[in-house]
C-alpha cells in the first residue's frame, strides 16, 4: 500500500508538472498572439548569425533581469514545451499515468488477497515466493502496457529482450535450475524450518529454505549451504518428521550366552527407562549368527526430543546390566586347534633343520 | 552452605506458606506429598531473599541420605523480592495423561457407563501467581496415543476404572498426589468397543479440593466410529464444599482449535 501511495504521489507530481508546462505553453501562445518580438535574427553575408535587439526588447529584458544579450532564460524551456507538451503528448502521458495507476492498484489488491489466503494455507516460504512472482510479473505487465499506452513500438524492444533473455538463460542456467528445484522441494513438503535432516553425510537443523539453496545448522554450529539442485538429487532423511522415532541397538554376544536371559534384561531396561515409550512396545530380535557370536537387536521408541537421554541411557544401562549379569560382548575371536600330530610335525621339521645346519658346518 | 536434616515436617497441604524464615541456618522446610518431599529454604542476596527449592523421593531421606549442599545446582533458586509468601499448588502434568486400564472391558453400542478414574498431579510453587517450579510427584512414563505418524505423546499410568458412586478415598489418603475424575463413558458407535485406555487432557480441567481429596470436573468420553472425544459435563458432586485450587489452562474450544491447527500443520508441514 505504501508503494501505491508513493506511486500515486509521483503520478500526481508528473500530472501537475504537465499541467504547469501546459499552462506555460498557453501563456507563451498568448504572448505570440500579441506579437511582441523577443529577438530579431538576421544572417550576415558570411553566414554568421547576428542578433539585432530592438530597444523595447532590451528595456524589457533589463526590467525582467535578463542577460544583456537578450536571451530569455525560459526560452529553451518554452521551445521544448512547444515540442513536447502538446495535446497529443498530454493525452499519452495521462494514458500512461492511468495505466500505471490502475496496474498498481490491481496488483496491490491481488497481493493483499493472496497474502491473506497464503497466510492460512501455505508455509511462509511458498507464499513469499508466489507473491514475489506475481509482483514481478505484474510490474512487467504494467511496464509493457505503459509503453504501449505511450505508443512506443515494442517490437525492437521485444527482439532485444529475446536475445538478452537467451544470453541470460545460458548464464543463469544453474541459478534457474536451483530456482525450479526449489519449487519442487517446497511442493514435496518433505521438511520445513526446524526439522533435523540428514542429506548425504551431513546432518543438521534446517535453518532456512531460500530461493536457490537451503541452509542447515550443523550440531557443531557450522552453517551448511546445499543448493536446491543438489538436494533434489540426494537422499534426504528427515529425522523429526513424525512425533516418535525408534532407536536401533545391535550387539553381539558370545555363543555361550543365555539368550533368554539377555532378552529379559534388554526388555527390562527398556521398560524402566523413563524416555522409552511404553507404546509402541520395544522390539527384540535375534539378528543372526556371525563369526564373533550371536547378534541381538533391540529397538525402542522415543519422542524425537528425547534422543540424547534415550541413546545414552540405553547404551549405559545395557553395558551395566550385562556386566552385572556376567554377559560379555563378543569381539573378533580366532580358535587355534593344538593337536599331537602337529606337535610331532613341528618337532620333525625342527630336527631336520638342525641336522642340515650341522652338515653345512661339517 | 551445607543443608542439614529438616527442621520441621509439615503435612501435605495445598495452600500458601510464609517463607521458611526463623529456621536455623542451613535447615529446610519439608513438604511431604505422597512418596515425594519438597524442601524449601532461604538464602539472602543483598537486601532481598532467595527461595531455594528441591524435591526428592522420601525413600532417600529414609535411607539417611543427606540433602545436597545449597551450592549444588540441583536446588532451584528464585529471588522473591518483597514477597514473603509462596503457594504450594497441585497441577496437571504438561502432557495429556493416558490411563491404561488394568482391566479392559467391552462397552456395547449405544450404552453408557459411569464411574471414577484416578490420576496424579504435579506440585507447583507459585510466587505472586507466577509458576516458579514444578515437581512431578510420580515417575511418569511416556506413551503414544494413536499412530506412529500422527499420534499424540502422553504421560502413561496404570489405573482402574471404578464403577462406584464415590471415588476411592483410601487411595487419596494413602497418596495425596491422587486426583479423582468422575467419568462417564458413552459408546456412540454401532459396534462394541474395547475400552483399554483413556486419555485425560489436564489442561482443560480444574482441580478442586474437598477435605484432603482432589477432584476434577465430570468428564464424558464419547467413543465414535473412528475417534474418542473428551468433553466436560460439569462439576463433581459436593460442588458446594469444593475449593478451587487450579483452573483450566485452556478451554475446550481453544483446545479444539489448537488441535485442528496442529493437525493442519502436520498435514501441510506448515511452520508454527
Amino acid at each position: 500500500m505504501k508503494a501505491t501511495r508513493k506511486t500515486c504521489k509521483a503520478i500526481l507530481i508528473i500530472v501537475l508538472l504537465a499541467s504547469v508546462s501546459a499552462a506555460r505553453l498557453a501563456a507563451d501562445e498568448v504572448l505570440d498572439a500579441n506579437e511582441v518580438p523577443v529577438a530579431e535574427i538576421t544572417l550576415a553575408e558570411d553566414g554568421t548569425q547576428l542578433a539585432v535587439q530592438p530597444e523595447a526588447a532590451l528595456d524589457l529584458s533589463a526590467a525582467e533581469g535578463q542577460t544583456p544579450d537578450g536571451f530569455k532564460p525560459f526560452s529553451i524551456f518554452t521551445n521544448l514545451s512547444r515540442m513536447i507538451f502538446n495535446a497529443d503528448f498530454l493525452t499519452r502521458l495521462i494514458n500512461v499515468a492511468l495505466t500505471i495507476l490502475t496496474g498498481i492498484i490491481l496488483i496491490s489488491l491481488t497481493i493483499t488477497i493472496l497474502k491473506r489466503l497464503a497466510h492460512r494455507r501455505l508455509d511462509p516460504r511458498s507464499s513469499a515466493l508466489i507473491i514475489k512472482i506475481i509482483q514481478y510479473s505484474g510490474i512487467a505487465l504494467i511496464a509493457m502496457n505503459a509503453l504501449k499506452a505511450a505508443q512506443v513500438d515494442l517490437s525492437p524492444l521485444l527482439g532485444a529482450a529475446g536475445i538478452v533473455g537467451i544470453a541470460l538463460g545460458f548464464a543463469a542456467q544453474t541459478s534457474v535450475s536451483n530456482f525450479i528445484s526449489g519449487f519442487f522441494l517446497v511442493s514435496e513438503k518433505a521438511f520445513t524450518v526446524g526439522d533435523i535432516v540428514t542429506i548425504d553425510t551431513m546432518t543438521g537443523v534446517v535453518f532456512s529454505i531460500d530461493t536457490l539453496s537451503i541452509k542447515l545448522r550443523a550440531f557443531d554450529n557450522r552453517l551448511i549451504r546445499i543448493p536446491n539442485e543438489t538436494l533434489i538429487k540426494s537422499n534426504m532423511i528427515n529425522l523429526t518428521r513424525f512425533p516418535i522415532r525408534r532407536l536401533n541397538i545391535t550387539m553381539t554376544v558370545p555363543y555361550d550366552t543365555d539368550i533368554e536371559k539377555a532378552k529379559a534384561i534388554l526388555l527390562d531396561i527398556a521398560a524402566k527407562h523413563p524416555t522409552v515409550l511404553l507404546h509402541p512396545e520395544p522390539f527384540f530380535m535375534i539378528q543372526g549368527f556371525s563369526n564373533e557370536g550371536i547378534s541381538l537387536f533391540i529397538g525402542v521408541w522415543f519422542s524425537h526430543t528425547d534422543w540424547e537421554p534415550t541413546n545414552n541411557g540405553m547404551h549405559f544401562s545395557i553395558k551395566q546390566r550385562f556386566d552385572e549379569a556376567g554377559i560379555r560382548f563378543a569381539y573378533p575371536t580366532f580358535n587355534l586347534n593344538h593337536t599331537q600330530s602337529t606337535e610331532q610335525l613341528l618337532a620333525e621339521q625342527a630336527g631336520a633343520q638342525n641336522a642340515g645346519r650341522q652338515t653345512d658346518m661339517g | 552452605m551445607k543443608a542439614s536434616l529438616p527442621h520441621n515436617n509439615t503435612e501435605m497441604t495445598w495452600s500458601t506458606w510464609g517463607l521458611p524464615e526463623g529456621i536455623s541456618p542451613g535447615t529446610t522446610r519439608k513438604h511431604v506429598i505422597g512418596e515425594t518431599e519438597i524442601h524449601t529454604a532461604l538464602d539472602h542476596a543483598g537486601d532481598g531473599t532467595v527461595l531455594l527449592m528441591y524435591a526428592r523421593p522420601s525413600s532417600e531421606t529414609a535411607t539417611g541420605l543427606p540433602l545436597p549442599d545449597f551450592s549444588d545446582p540441583v536446588w532451584l533458586r528464585t529471588y522473591t523480592g518483597k514477597e514473603r509468601r509462596y503457594a504450594l499448588l497441585p497441577a496437571y502434568p504438561d502432557l495429556p495423561l493416558c490411563i491404561r486400564l488394568q482391566q479392559a472391558f467391552i462397552l456395547p453400542p449405544m450404552s453408557t457407563i459411569q464411574g471414577w478414574l484416578h490420576s496424579y498431579v504435579h506440585a507447583e510453587i507459585h510466587i505472586n501467581d507466577d509458576r516458579i517450579a514444578s515437581f512431578p510427584l510420580k515417575p511418569l512414563y511416556k506413551t503414544l496415543y494413536g499412530t506412529t505418524t500422527s499420534g499424540i505423546l502422553c504421560a502413561a499410568i496404570n489405573g482402574k476404572f471404578l464403577t462406584a458412586d464415590e471415588p476411592d478415598y483410601r487411595l487419596a489418603e494413602s497418596d495425596p498426589s491422587t486426583i479423582a475424575h468422575p467419568v462417564r463413558i458413552k459408546n456412540a458407535g454401532n459396534e462394541a468397543v474395547s475400552i483399554q485406555e483413556l486419555c485425560v487432557h489436564g489442561s482443560q480441567l480444574s482441580i478442586f479440593q474437598w477435605q484432603k481429596h482432589l477432584f476434577s470436573e465430570r468428564i464424558l468420553f464419547t467413543f465414535g466410529q473412528s475417534r474418542v472425544r473428551m468433553s466436560i459435563e460439569g462439576l463433581p458432586h459436593r460442588s458446594k464444599d469444593l475449593l478451587t485450587l487450579a483452573e483450566p489452562l485452556v478451554s475446550g474450544e481453544d483446545k479444539v482449535i489448537d488441535r485442528s491447527i496442529e493437525v493442519f500443520r502436520a498435514l501441510t508441514r506448515m511452520q508454527a
